[in-house]
């Protein structure tokens, strides 16, 4: 009894010496919270990575600026290596608020170079990622105002987006996207100007490449509402009339306020591949300098023409995402649950562009403010 | 071990003989000196062994008495003032008689009675000696105890006089099943404790339980039922009480008409109830004394308390030292900034902290009061505020710190509270030495043994443990008074229907 | 009938066959099944949890022709001495074997995902420690333990109903295109996360009640957890999608990381600390049964002492057994097919031959 209640002891006594084996302080890293992957000719990695920086004092805590430190290796994670050799502290990508892909990188097929952060248990999933026209490294570079951090900068400019219905929100991860060949993905396209980044659109990805073509602002809002992920605001421009004086009233502003989707896939056999997208809006307008919403003839009337053009609109779209050859609404998906026979003979790639799309927006104008 | 035993028995030995000399009954000795020559040797010559000779019906007659221990004005009113009355008045003569005070032949009763406070009167040529009931009571009032104190409820409390604090009770509870229990523990001291429940409520064998364990209580001194919770409760290893020490007449009344047991030591204000179980450490009369809602509110944040005082140190030393990828991504920045410049572990800097505020509570009870609160605020501001600016411990770990201190006094039971303040020790250690897994090993460790813990035969954990729903609306939520119409079970209470519908007017 | 055991209600009978049965089976459940029977893995884990109803209400019929013995006492009554004897061993291993299983699999867990520095031998000490600081007391004070430990699962439960917004019903439609032969091996592959009802046999006995009221709680124990786990199923289905699951071994955990709320990040690293406290319970069912296996055999000594022997060996031989996956999946392929003898097999034949021999047992004492 006595022996073991000494080897008790000493066993207890050996893991508090030499135990915390695991210990990771929060003091001894350096916190990567912006990351951008970019490829050279040779083929090789280059990582640019934005680490905060910040001085402490008696008011707190408060960022002063980022800095940025680029590297090249064959791998991202041989990248990270590299990198500390010339970082201070420990590197750390366990707070990554963003990641960037630059433009060839992108190119190519970017599960390979994510690989990385759903390989670590500790590596942040939800960063989010946003494809540069550009390389990554001259977004990560721009020099911001003073006291404004890179990482939160692009972080905040993407949700803020987000929540316009500018930019998709990631329910799910993006690997599972990525491995699924029945849709393709998009990712916000940000372009670096001299002093601040600029949202370009969306890029649409085929397959895990990014095709090179995107959807602009103008169109991003309603190929969002045509797949279902309206945000918080959406907000609709459209030119409704001609040669109105002066030049801004021809022009009316709506918001969704509800939207339903009625997607329907008719597959007669393989080659013969119809869809139908319907989409139900309830708007309210936000500007009309017209002021013409006093009688309800012309209420219907701006119904109906609003309808006619944001159909064509969605028409328009639909044919860029099929010269694109990105399947972004997940119609893929749809063949697979509801005729997976045909989907079994189907070469989705090949027959995606040529599948008939008819697209019809019908919106109904529900509010328009305190002023007729 | 053997060498201690030894010795051990030779001093209970002695003490025993000593005893022995009168417990086999010596009765009172034919002769009058001899009786009065016995009790001076008895009390081996003490210096406040007063005796006064007198005579009466011409007889020798001595009064002897411990003056320490006697009460003069009692001792005047019974017995000087009618001895002088009736040396001066020829009328009273006949008056004054000394027969109507009890008497005792045996010297053992004779000499306990003198411990107490009684004058004996012993007359020559008679077989019985006297007894004078003057006992000298030296107490404060019943005021409201410091550490107890509630909104609104009586402000009364126990006093060290245990015939005083069995007033108290009995004046509350008028009934006659209300069942008292004299016995007298401690070789040397002599205690009086008292034994008290609700005959036909409170669990037959639970009283037995507790009347076996006091009888094999073999000790010197009894001061306080502090001394003697120690031998008789379950499980001494436990950091936890298992006996609820209150100084309040309503609490005790409380819980002895739920079925407890009250145990009442006398010298000592404080009253031990058994058995008792960890939810009742959280109640406190102020909840029954206010409304439902926000008795049931006030409960819920007392149990959370726990749970924060226990673990929040050790949950940022895990977060800061192992997983800082909990901390959501603003928040993290302003974490880091605020323990970059600490020179060591998280650990370190915890224990630090805490051992600290330790210093200054312990300090702070024994500050004569004049400068009591400026060093209070010494303590507080100067020394947090100053403590980080001098990079030792972080912004964060202070505001943990202060927390955890709150938390782990907002117990109503000093007892509790200092379990809690124990608890957090080994929790920041396994914390510090594997991070979240530690800390999740520590509270299994903790369940775990709150499980097996039982005080007198109920389960400490009741009503979760052996999952009662029914007795939660009394220990975790408090439903309104009306709704509490049986007796939580865990006691296991002979009479478990307490009350019927009050409302029926409704 | 060992009466140095107190007996438990019906209701902690309950939470002990829901908590030994949810344990490390919840984690890498919706993998294990989805490598068999893909899209249709939750109609799988319907599938099996209706088997092991099927199995509880055998292990009932047996229990009722012997309503006051353990499955050790009732063997040498309807078999005899020598045969028991092989099979009261047998039993003993097959019980130790899970544990041992248990053990490993809960080593690899917080290696992988929680701390992966800290060696191994450590962290399965303290685990088997704290079981055995458990297990020494009676069923009672287990009982007792097991209800505290169920918050976990509801605070699981909550955490889970969080992200049903982001799931995609086109992922697991059409249904049934795996085919029928998949998903019956999916069955068998789900069997193994099923384990823990075999408790019945040594516990039913220690509880109070009618029969019947004690197959109503196992049947729902069983039901809930079925329930459970095809819910869990059906969720990684439809939120990952079955184009990436093969990648992802341990689906719910890849979930909760992408899940953060406001105030947490990592709510995978928090799930995991809390679900420690389950995977102990199972370990400890196991250690329980082995123990009183083995008191049963030697009469004479201590069922603590024998625990602590156990224990020891247990933990011993794990420090030998390297944890790789290679092994853990041939100590799993031993287990699931001895699984199928002990549990179903073994008692199927007590039944015919006790039935066969008329023998029964005394009626039991409430």
């Amino acid at each position: 009894m006595k022996i073991l209640k000494v080897s008790f002891i000493s066993l207890i006594g050996v893991t508090l010496l030499t135990g915390c084996w695991d210990q990771h302080f929060l003091k001894d890293v350096k916190l990567v919270m912006g990351s951008g992957i970019d490829i050279t000719s040779d083929g090789k990695i280059v990582s640019t990575v934005s680490i905060p920086l910040f001085t402490t004092g008696p008011g707190g805590t408060e960022t002063t600026e980022s800095q940025v430190i680029t590297e090249s290796g064959d791998t991202p994670r041989d990248v990270r290596n590299k990198l500390n050799h010339k970082i201070a502290e420990q590197f750390d990508a366990s707070e990554l608020m963003v990641l960037m892909l630059g433009e060839e990188y992108a190119k190519q097929d970017i599960s390979a170079g994510i690989d990385v952060f759903y390989r670590d248990p500790k590596s942040s999933v939800r960063a989010n990622v946003g494809v540069v026209k550009g390389t990554a490294s001259e977004l990560l570079n721009i020099k911001l105002e003073k006291n404004k951090l890179m990482s939160e900068y692009l972080s905040s400019l993407i949700q803020s987006n987000q929540e316009s219905t500018s930019l998709p929100i990631q329910t799910r991860p993006l690997l599972s996207d990525m491995f699924d060949p029945g849709t393709d993905f998009v990712l916000p396209l940000i372009k670096p100007k001299e002093k601040e980044a600029q949202i370009m659109g969306l890029a649409m990805f085929s397959g895990n490449k990014y095709t090179g073509q995107y959807l602009t602002n103008k169109d991003s809002t309603l190929f969002l509402l045509m797949a279902d992920q309206k945000s918080k605001d959406a907000v609709i421009k459209l030119k409704v009339h001609k040669n109105k004086k002066p030049e801004l009233s021809n022009f009316i502003m709506l918001n969704v306020l509800n939207l339903k989707r009625d997607l329907k896939v008719r597959v007669k056999n393989p080659d013969e591949i119809s869809v139908e997208l319907k989409l139900d809006l309830n708007v309210e307008i936000m500007e009309y300098p017209e002021k013409q919403l006093y009688s309800k003839k012309n209420i219907d009337k701006l119904n109906k023409k609003v309808s006619s053009m944001l159909s064509n609109e969605a028409n328009n779209i639909i044919k860029k995402m099929q010269k694109a050859n990105s399947d972004c609404l997940g119609i893929g998906r749809h063949i697979n649950a509801f005729h997976h026979d045909t989907w079994e003979k189907l070469n989705w790639k090949k027959e995606y562009p040529n599948i008939d799309f008819n697209g019809i927006v019908k919106i109904k104008i529900t509010k328009h403010g305190i002023f007729n | 071990m053997g060498f201690f035993k030894q010795n051990h028995r030779g001093i209970i030995q002695h003490y025993k003989q000593l005893q022995n000399s009168n417990i086999s009954g010596t009765k009172v000795f034919p002769s009058f000196g001899e009786n009065v020559n016995f009790i001076i040797e008895f009390f081996n010559n003490s210096h406040d062994l007063m005796t006064y000779p007198f005579m009466f019906k011409q007889k020798e007659c001595m009064v002897l008495y411990l003056e320490t221990l006697v009460d003069q004005d009692k001792l005047e009113q019974k017995f000087f003032i009618p001895l002088s009355q009736r040396e001066n008045n020829i009328e009273k003569r006949k008056s004054f008689t000394l027969e109507h005070f009890p008497n005792s032949i045996n010297f053992s009763e004779i000499t306990s009675k003198m411990l107490q406070g009684f004058a004996i009167v012993i007359m020559d040529g008679e077989k019985h000696v006297l007894l004078i009931d003057t006992g000298l009571s030296n107490d404060r009032g019943t005021e409201e105890p410091n550490n107890e104190k509630v909104v609104r409820g009586s402000h009364l409390g126990f006093v060290e006089n245990i015939a005083i604090n069995l007033n108290l009770i009995r004046t509350r509870i008028k009934n006659q099943n209300l069942f008292i229990e004299y016995q007298t523990i401690g070789e040397i001291t002599n205690t009086k404790i008292a034994i008290v429940h609700l005959k036909g409520i409170a669990n037959e064998d639970v009283l037995k339980n507790v009347q076996n364990r006091i009888k094999n209580i073999s000790s010197d001194m009894i001061f306080g039922p502090g001394y003697f919770e120690e031998f008789i409760e379950d499980s001494t290893v436990s950091p936890f009480p298992q006996m609820l020490s209150t100084e309040r007449p309503d609490r005790v009344i409380a819980n002895l008409i739920e079925g407890r047991i009250a145990l009442f030591v006398d010298g000592s204000p404080t009253v031990l109830i058994v058995p008792i179980n960890f939810f009742s450490f959280y109640q406190s009369p102020d909840d029954y004394n206010s409304r439902a809602y926000i008795g049931t509110f006030i409960q819920v944040i007392r149990l959370l308390s726990f749970i924060i005082a226990v673990s929040l140190p050790g949950l940022y030393i895990a977060v800061i030292g192992f997983h800082f990828e909990v901390l959501p991504e603003e928040l993290v920045l302003t974490v880091k900034g605020a323990v970059e410049k600490v020179p060591y572990p998280p650990l370190i800097e915890a224990i630090i902290m805490e051992l600290t505020i330790e210093l200054i509570r312990e300090a702070g009870i024994r500050l004569p009061s004049a400068i009591g609160t400026t060093i209070g605020i010494v303590g507080g501001l100067v020394i947090g505020d100053a403590i980080v600016k001098a990079g030792l411990v972080s912004n964060t770990m202070i505001i943990v710190v202060a927390t955890t201190a709150i938390s782990s006094y907002v117990v109503p039971s000093n007892e509790m509270s200092a379990a809690v303040r124990l608890l957090r020790f080994p929790i920041m250690i396994a914390a510090a030495t594997f991070g979240f897994v530690g800390i999740a090993f520590s509270f299994m460790a903790l369940f775990i043994h709150l499980c097996q813990l039982e005080s007198f035969g109920s389960p400490y954990l009741a009503p979760i443990a052996p999952f009662r729903f029914k007795d939660i609306k009394d220990s975790i939520v408090r439903l309104p008074l009306w709704k509490l119409n049986n007796r939580p079970l865990d006691h296991q209470p002979k009479k478990v229907n307490q009350q019927s519908s009050s409302r029926k007017w409704k | 009938m060992n009466t140095k055991e107190k007996k438990i209600t019906q209701f902690q009978l309950f939470f002990l066959i829901f908590l030994t049965q949810i344990g490390i089976g919840v984690i890498s459940l919706p993998y294990e099944v989805f490598k068999d029977s893909e899209s249709d893995a939750w109609i799988s884990v319907i599938i099996a949890g209706f088997f092991v109803q099927i199995n509880i209400v055998l292990i009932w019929l047996l229990y009722r022709r012997f309503p006051s013995l353990t499955i050790f006492e009732m063997m040498s009554e309807v078999v005899g001495k020598h045969i028991a004897f092989i099979f009261k061993i047998a039993y003993i291993l097959f019980f130790s074997s899970v544990a041992i299983l248990l053990i490993l699999l809960f080593g690899r867990m917080t290696h992988i995902w929680i701390i992966p520095r800290t060696p191994n031998w450590i962290i399965l000490l303290i685990m088997i420690s704290l079981c055995v600081f458990c297990v020494k007391e009676n069923l009672t004070v287990m009982a007792r333990y097991y209800f505290v430990v169920s918050f976990s699962v509801i605070f699981f439960l909550i955490l889970i109903t969080s992200f049903v917004k982001g799931i995609n019903i086109l992922n697991i439609l059409p249904v049934g295109q795996t085919g029928f032969p998949s998903i019956i091996k999916g069955t068998a592959q789900s069997l193994l996360s099923f384990l823990g009802y075999e408790m019945l046999l040594v516990i039913f006995p220690y509880s109070l009640g009618k029969s019947v009221g004690k197959l109503k709680v196992a049947l729902l124990a069983n039901g809930i957890v079925t329930i459970i786990y095809a819910y869990i199923t059906f969720v990684c289905l439809t939120y990952l999608g079955p184009y990436v699951m093969k990648l992802i071994p341990e689906p719910i955990l890849f979930i909760l990381k992408f899940r953060s709320f406001q105030i947490i990040e990592r709510t995978d690293l928090l799930f995991l600390s809390v679900w420690i406290a389950t995977f102990g319970t199972s370990i400890m069912m196991y250690l329980y049964l082995t123990s009183n296996g083995l008191a049963n055999m030697f009469t004479k000594t201590n069922r603590s002492t024998l625990l602590f022997c156990t224990a020891t060996l247990l933990y011993i031989l794990v420090l030998f057994i390297p944890t790789n996956d290679n092994v853990i999946n041939l100590i799993s392929n031993y287990i699931k097919f001895a699984s199928y003898f002990f549990i179903f097999g073994l008692p199927c034949i007590l039944l015919f031959v006790s039935i066969l021999r008329g023998k029964k047992g005394s009626p039991e004492t409430v």
